[in-house]
């Protein structure tokens, strides 16, 4: 399987998976589940509130994250070694 | 127009917020920085009580930092072990930081005293940026007008070379940055930067980025990357504290991350475009901007609200300063481009951009 194609089905998965959590969230919204969670806090139930909100933070940033570098290599973008011939600070 | 039930009154235009993220994406991907202190007061002017914008703009970093470290480290430009290798100081650091901000609010010191300390670091570092880019700047346009071949590694500048001579084992070497250096000297500095960051608030990649470019003699590239994979967790405990205190919109961080997404893959990749200063002279003006809005806010707290046109001058300030970045971004990445094709770009311009033979379309 050539690269651009695994890139191409790795996209279409992960759009999925953005897409389902986009619908979950604006769901949630809709629905007052955000303001009931955001009354938990301080009580028994906080910790969900805490750990619900870094999960999301981290499940989609990595899933956007990923998204995007597979999509740019679904584009044909090719990314080189790293510059080692930068000038960095205070080049003498 | 969306809502949201914890804060009521607040309405907001979604796009509005998404323009925002992607914004600030933009500058975040450039330069390496968290760009909290972008994104704060704007959701501040936007209508949101300080507390929460706060706690939302830091839930917001964590995604948008883990975006940025994909995408830089596809590039090349993360150095994941000396990252993990600072973490460690700076977590501890963070923590010490905060017990001493403490501690100086019990024994009388004041909010003013605090934003004063910030106001004078983010001002030596923003000067001392400027300055030092300039410098190199004018080397190299002499090298190019001389038609001399640009030297192919000249990154480091004499204090991250003391530093580097400090043979304080274990030494540890870093294959991707190229620099060996004392595990207790990297240790020691992510402590010293936790430590600023926790007793000042803000300011991680402000305080990071510099910190790695010219202490440890990254180049800014890498410097930039690093700095925001080292961001995503003095964010998330920031986020932890921020949620236990009820501070939190995850709705409005979960629409700015969507905006910033994409916002930080231009600006990552407009790094591959321009040379190491071109992203420290965006860097420095990021920080003048971020030291004129503190001076403002300084000035609204001594004068206790007195003075009326403080609050347009923070608005003219925060989004006339972002607008600033980006048209500055946009002017090098257009010259970058017609460089690379052949046209005519001015002189000087000439030293800020990259042939750029490392990535192509």
């Amino acid at each position: 399987m050539s690269k651009r194609k695994r890139a191409g089905i790795q996209v279409a998965a992960l759009s999925i998976i953005c897409g389902l959590i986009i619908w979950h969230v604006i769901h949630w919204q809709a629905s007052g589940m955000y303001l009931e969670m955001f009354w938990w806090v301080g009580t028994d139930k906080g910790c969900i509130t805490v750990l619900y909100n870094l999960g999301l933070m981290v499940l989609l940033g990595a899933v956007l994250g990923f998204l995007m570098e597979k999509m740019t290599v679904l584009l044909g973008y090719h990314v080189g070694a790293a510059r080692q011939s930068d000038e960095g600070g205070g080049a003498r | 127009m969306i809502t949201f039930p914890m804060v009521p009154g607040v309405e907001m235009n979604i796009f509005l917020l998404v323009f925002l993220g992607f914004m600030v994406g933009i500058v975040s991907g450039f330069v390496g920085v968290g760009g909290g202190f972008l994104i704060t007061p704007a959701l501040i002017i936007l209508g949101f009580p300080a507390n929460f914008a706060v706690g939302t703009s830091l839930a917001w970093i964590i995604g948008n930092s883990i975006v940025g470290t994909l995408r830089h480290r596809q590039l090349g430009n993360v150095d994941m072990k000396l990252g993990i290798l600072m973490i460690v100081g700076t977590m501890c650091g963070v923590e010490v930081g905060v017990r001493v901000l403490n501690l100086s609010r019990n024994i009388g010191l004041a909010d003013e005293a605090v934003l004063s300390v910030s106001i004078c670091m983010f001002l030596a570092i923003g000067i001392y940026t400027f300055w030092e880019t300039s410098q190199t700047k004018a080397k190299l346009d002499h090298m190019l007008k001389r038609k001399e071949k640009l030297p192919p590694s000249v990154r480091a500048d004499s204090l991250s070379l003391k530093l580097q001579r400090i043979n304080l084992p274990p030494v540890i070497y870093f294959p991707k940055s190229g620099a060996s250096i004392s595990l207790w000297l990297v240790i020691g500095l992510g402590f010293i930067i936790g430590m600023l960051t926790g007793f000042v608030g803000v300011g991680g990649g402000v305080i990071i980025v510099p910190s790695l470019i010219y202490l440890i003699g990254l180049p800014s590239f890498m410097a930039v990357g690093t700095s925001i994979f080292q961001i995503i967790f003095p964010a998330a405990f920031g986020c932890i504290r921020h949620t236990m205190s009820g501070n939190i919109i995850i709705f409005a961080a979960f629409i700015l991350l969507i905006g910033s997404s994409l916002g930080m893959q231009l600006g990552a990749l407009a790094t591959r475009y321009v040379r190491g200063i071109s992203m420290r002279y965006v860097f420095a003006s990021s920080v003048l901007v971020a030291v004129i809005g503190s001076v403002l806010k300084l000035i609204d707290i001594l004068s206790e609200s007195a003075i009326t046109w403080l609050q347009t001058g923070v608005v003219a300030v925060t989004f006339g300063g972002l607008g600033l970045i980006m048209v500055m971004i946009a002017g090098l990445f257009i010259t970058a481009i017609r460089y690379r094709s052949g046209r005519y770009i001015p002189s000087w311009a000439e030293s800020l951009v990259a042939k750029g033979d490392e990535s192509s379309w």
